[in-house]
């Protein structure tokens, strides 16, 4: 059994305690109170800028719509005026370039018959010349071909022409030959051939070969 | 002295040669110890041109069993073929002894000469023959006919008369 002095010393220690509490307990209460109030200003003073922004932002948007529609309404206006007043100085520039273009078209025109009139002589002349030029030339060909051409060609035709019948006269001579060789050689003995040779030594003796 | 008829013994000019290359041994062995005559002969130019030979050493009267005599006749005979004239003849085919015989034996009888035969074969000339005889030519050949006749045809005249 515990000693008296404990008991109370307990006591006292649980009274200490439970005062210690009780006193926390009350500061909490406080300082919640205390929050809540803040919390409460905090949302007040929140609401009264949001609808601040709000009445400012509703009052800029319609300013703008106001600014801008009278822009607009300006800008037709200067649109159509613009338009109107770029249309008539068109008109101008298109008359102004019809007109130049038309005297343009008309100097042209007339330089250029007067350059083809030029140029039409120029080249008959030209023509001319060359024509003429061109018969001497031909003339002096002509002439060329007739006295050195011509008889070189004619010279040279009739070689040809003798280089050919030599060709013709070797070819039928070789034939004729080849011929008679093969029809006499089968149809002449070897006494037909003496007899041959010594009828040739007796033309030979008659023809004075052997004196 | 008579003169030598050779005509037996040699007819071309091939055979002149050949012929004279033997006589010329023949005389080199007159004076040899074991010289018999007519087996020389017989041994350089056959039973034939023996005989022949030997008849025209009887004919001229030499005494066949002196060297000396025989070599005078052996160079008698070298000098005589050696002036034989040659005639160049060119046939058309190729003549056998027979016929060499009958042309070589045609100049003797028929111009008094004999003559050595130079013979060309040419079977272009198809028939007769062509001479040359001392610088001279002649084409007694159908060839020739030949050539003559075309040659007047071609250039348009009446062929010449063979």
């Amino acid at each position: 059994m515990p000693s008296l002095s404990l008991q109370i010393f307990t006591l006292f220690t649980n009274v200490v305690f439970f005062a210690f509490l009780f006193y926390y307990f009350l500061r909490f209460r406080s300082k919640e109170a205390e929050l809540d109030k803040r919390s409460s200003k905090v949302d007040t003073d929140y609401h009264q800028v949001v609808d601040t922004a709000l009445a400012r932002e509703r009052k800029i948007i319609e300013d703008a719509t106001a600014e801008a529609e009278t822009i607009l309404k300006n800008a037709q206006f200067v649109n159509k005026s613009s338009t109107e007043e770029v249309n008539i100085a068109l008109g101008h520039m298109i008359a102004e370039v019809q007109k130049e273009a038309t005297a343009v078209a008309k100097n042209f025109m007339t330089d250029y018959e007067a350059s083809l009139k030029q140029l039409s002589s120029q080249s008959l002349a030209d023509f001319d010349s060359v024509a003429k030029g061109l018969k001497t030339d031909l003339q002096a060909q002509i002439k060329d071909f007739q006295d050195q051409l011509l008889p070189e060609l004619r010279s040279e035709l009739a070689a040809y022409k003798r280089a050919r019948l030599d060709q013709i006269e070797n070819t039928v001579r070789e034939i004729v030959q080849k011929s008679a060789q093969e029809i006499l050689n089968k149809a002449l003995s070897l006494e037909d051939h003496q007899d041959l040779v010594v009828k040739s030594l007796e033309k030979a003796k008659q023809e004075g070969v052997f004196d | 002295m008579a003169e030598l008829d050779l005509s037996d013994l040699i007819t071309t000019k091939s055979q002149a040669a050949d012929f004279l290359s033997r006589l010329a041994n023949l005389i080199d062995s007159l004076y040899g110890t074991d010289f018999h005559l007519e087996k020389a002969l017989l041994d350089s130019f056959g039973i034939r041109k023996k005989d022949r030979l030997m008849s025209l050493i009887r004919d001229s009267g030499l005494q066949p069993d002196n060297p000396a005599v025989l070599k005078e006749f052996f160079e008698r005979v070298q000098t005589a073929v050696s002036a034989l004239p040659t005639v160049s003849l060119t046939l058309p085919f190729e003549p056998d002894e027979s016929t060499l015989s009958t042309i070589s034996l045609w100049f003797p009888q028929n111009i008094n000469r004999q003559v050595l035969l130079d013979i060309i074969v040419d079977r272009e000339l198809v028939a007769g023959s062509s001479v040359n005889y001392n610088g001279k030519s002649k084409d007694y050949s159908v060839k020739a006919v030949l050539t003559r006749i075309l040659a007047a045809s071609l250039a348009g005249s009446p062929p010449p008369s063979p």
